[in-house]
């Protein structure tokens, strides 16, 4: 439990837009251990992809901007590398599984090309401090088909298909394909960002089942980016629950899952699963909305929305409660211990 | 692929002849007798009545349009009423004048268009996009008859540097193509920036960059590729436009081309020089759209799938 790979502290993103500051990432800490897996959870806006996109650096430029903290990769702070190391690191070290498989493959290139493109750009052996574990040798063109032949049977597709293009696939083979170029160059830390939202239920288990069969196999960290409490029940080690820019909830598994003290925004998200054994009619939703990320709030974010809201909520900001590996972010639990 | 150049070729066939159609009945419903024309003004009722005869001109109109087409499918497009020598001739030596220039033109507005725009979109907002942005406005809102004349002041009569008008060397070449480009060059340019700017915010460029893409790679060729489908098609317009431009251009120049033939031929209600000069425009303009639909079906996996059926 020691190994921490990522270490993340104090990290505030902001977007500027027309000269309005958007607060997309408000001061969070997280930390993911070597082989294990990081759930982040929350609502559409609470800045999870924002946080994936500042560990690659790849945040809009000029709209997007890290003001505050630290990332910290195996001890040194991405923030602080050069453009073409940050580079040499995305694909290789780090690497991204984006969201929707239908808009994340370059539509005229065949996917075969796309997937050993990524061993093309990393075919040169660095002088990064942070690759320094990997026995590099450069690749032949003929050495390269195999990788790609090889990975795309990994990923349940017949290596026969790498020369068609995306719009001849099915969402779920794109997915495959999509994992496939993360996982090619077996990265050390894997970035999933809500890698099964886009597809069908039926292929959302299989595409879950052979990450986690390669995540195995690689020995890789991931970071698994999603809205659904199911997915982190089955996949995850440790679980952030993110909430307009803030994590209010950290901890193991069990500490999220079970025990009877949790931030209300994670016992929100837990009631709002569907129960098969009530005979419900309608889902328990939390009422409100989240706060504009444009508007500067005191106190605490969540406490337009909080069954459990009091007087300070509002104007004073929560400290952190920790017990052990559990955090909560919540007024609740911060006067008592 | 084969099919689907086929099919693009045998579209031709309707393209062409509509405009034939178009083009004669228009000739043929203005006012201004063709025979007039030719004897002039004080020839006799009873002489100029003899040669309409002779010409054919009191048939029913689509009598006429007919037996023009059948003749003109065998290559025989009639003699000019003004100088009585085959159409086709004419046309022979003028053509590559006007071909030139709206290649030479098209050309150009690609080499200025298409680097400007990608820079202009990949320095978005930067003073350099800002500026080019300007330029690209002045550029466009210059009229082609005044900006040649402007050109010719400065750099026939007062530089020196290029002859004003008339055919010759290359240096005859210069300014109309720099007058012809400039508006051209202009527009493409501003469609380059909006489409790559539409373009790098696309998923897929995410993508690239996560993989380790240099920057170099992510521009030229995730991006490029995309935004060249738009690109394209914008590049056949300008084609044809310029080919149509070339008309105005030619007689400010007084460069030899189907233009300037076309335009005397139209003062002079020389019907078979009409038809001829824009038939082979037409040819022209089809043919360069052709090329560059192929282009696009090569470049393009979806369209060429659509035509080789589906390998899977």
């Amino acid at each position: 439990m020691n190994d921490v790979l990522l270490d993340i502290q104090d990290l505030e993103v902001t977007y500027e837009v027309n000269n309005e500051v958007i607060r997309a990432v408000n001061r969070i800490n997280i930390q993911l251990h070597k082989k294990e897996t990081l759930g982040i959870v929350g609502e559409a806006g609470a800045g999870k992809t924002t946080t994936a996109l500042s560990i690659l650096g790849l945040l809009p430029k000029k709209i997007g901007f890290v003001k505050n903290g630290k990332i910290l990769f195996k001890g040194q702070n991405l923030l602080d590398l050069e453009h073409e190391l940050i580079r040499q690191i995305r694909g290789e070290v780090i690497s991204m599984i984006f969201q929707d498989p239908m808009t994340s493959l370059n539509p005229v290139i065949p996917i075969g090309k796309q997937i050993a493109e990524v061993l093309e750009f990393h075919n040169s052996v660095y002088q990064n401090s942070l690759m320094s574990e990997k026995n590099k040798q450069k690749k032949t063109k003929a050495e390269i088909e195999r990788l790609v032949e090889d990975i795309l049977q990994m990923v349940g597709i017949s290596p026969s298909r790498k020369h068609d293009y995306p719009h001849q696939l099915s969402g779920g083979m794109k997915q495959r394909v999509v994992i496939a170029i993360a996982l090619i160059c077996n990265p050390e830390l894997l970035i999933a960002d809500e890698p099964t939202s886009a597809l069908d239920v039926t292929i959302q288990a299989q595409i879950l089942s052979i990450m986690e069969d390669l995540k195995d196999k690689l020995d890789t960290s991931m970071i698994m980016i999603t809205h659904d409490l199911g997915i982190v029940a089955e996949t995850c080690d440790t679980v952030g629950i993110m909430y307009a820019g803030q994590i209010v909830e950290f901890g193991t598994i069990k500490d999220i899952f079970t025990g009877d003290r949790h931030h209300p925004y994670t016992v929100g998200l837990i009631n709002s699963l569907p129960d098969i054994d009530s005979n419900q009619d309608r889902l328990k939703a939390i009422p409100g909305l989240m706060l504009s990320p444009t508007q500067i709030t005191e106190g605490c974010k969540f406490h337009n929305r909080c069954p459990k809201c009091f007087d300070k909520c509002s104007t004073i900001e929560p400290n952190e409660y920790v017990k052990g590996s559990h955090r909560i972010k919540c007024h609740l639990f911060s006067c008592t211990d | 692929m084969h099919k689907y150049v086929i099919r693009r070729v045998l579209l031709l066939i309707p393209i062409i002849l509509g405009v034939t159609f178009i083009v004669y009945f228009i000739l043929a419903l203005t006012p201004g007798d063709p025979a007039r024309f030719i004897l002039g003004s004080n020839a006799t009722d009873a002489s100029v009545e003899a040669l309409r005869e002779q010409l054919g001109l009191n048939k029913p109109i689509i009598l006429r349009y007919f037996t023009y087409l059948a003749k003109a499918l065998r290559g025989d497009f009639g003699l000019s009423y003004s100088d009585s020598r085959p159409v086709f001739d004419s046309i022979l030596v003028r053509w590559p004048v006007t071909v030139k220039l709206a290649l030479f033109s098209t050309f150009l507005s690609m080499v200025i268009g298409i680097p400007a725009g990608i820079i202009s979109a990949l320095k978005h907002r930067s003073r350099i996009d800002v500026s080019f942005t300007l330029v690209s406005m002045i550029m466009l809102g210059m009229p082609s008859f005044w900006l040649a004349l402007v050109l010719m002041l400065v750099f026939s009569l007062s530089l020196r540097w290029f002859p004003s008008s008339g055919i010759g060397g290359w240096q005859h070449f210069i300014l109309p193509v720099a007058t012809m480009s400039i508006g051209t060059s202009a527009s493409l340019m501003r469609l380059v920036r909006s489409t790559m700017l539409d373009t790098i915010k696309q998923d897929y460029i995410i993508t690239a960059r996560a993989k380790g893409a240099p920057e170099r790679v992510v521009i030229l060729r995730h991006a490029l590729k995309n935004a060249l489908m738009i690109i394209i098609t914008q590049i056949g317009l300008t084609f044809t436009a310029l080919l149509a431009g070339a008309v105005l251009i030619e007689q400010v120049y007084g460069l030899p081309g189907l233009g300037t033939l076309t335009l005397i031929a139209i003062r002079s209600k020389d019907i078979p020089m009409v038809m001829g000069t824009t038939i082979f425009m037409a040819i022209i303009s089809t043919l360069m759209i052709l090329l560059l639909d192929i282009i696009y079906a090569w470049i393009d996996p979806r369209i060429k799938a659509k035509y080789v059926g589906g390998s899977h």
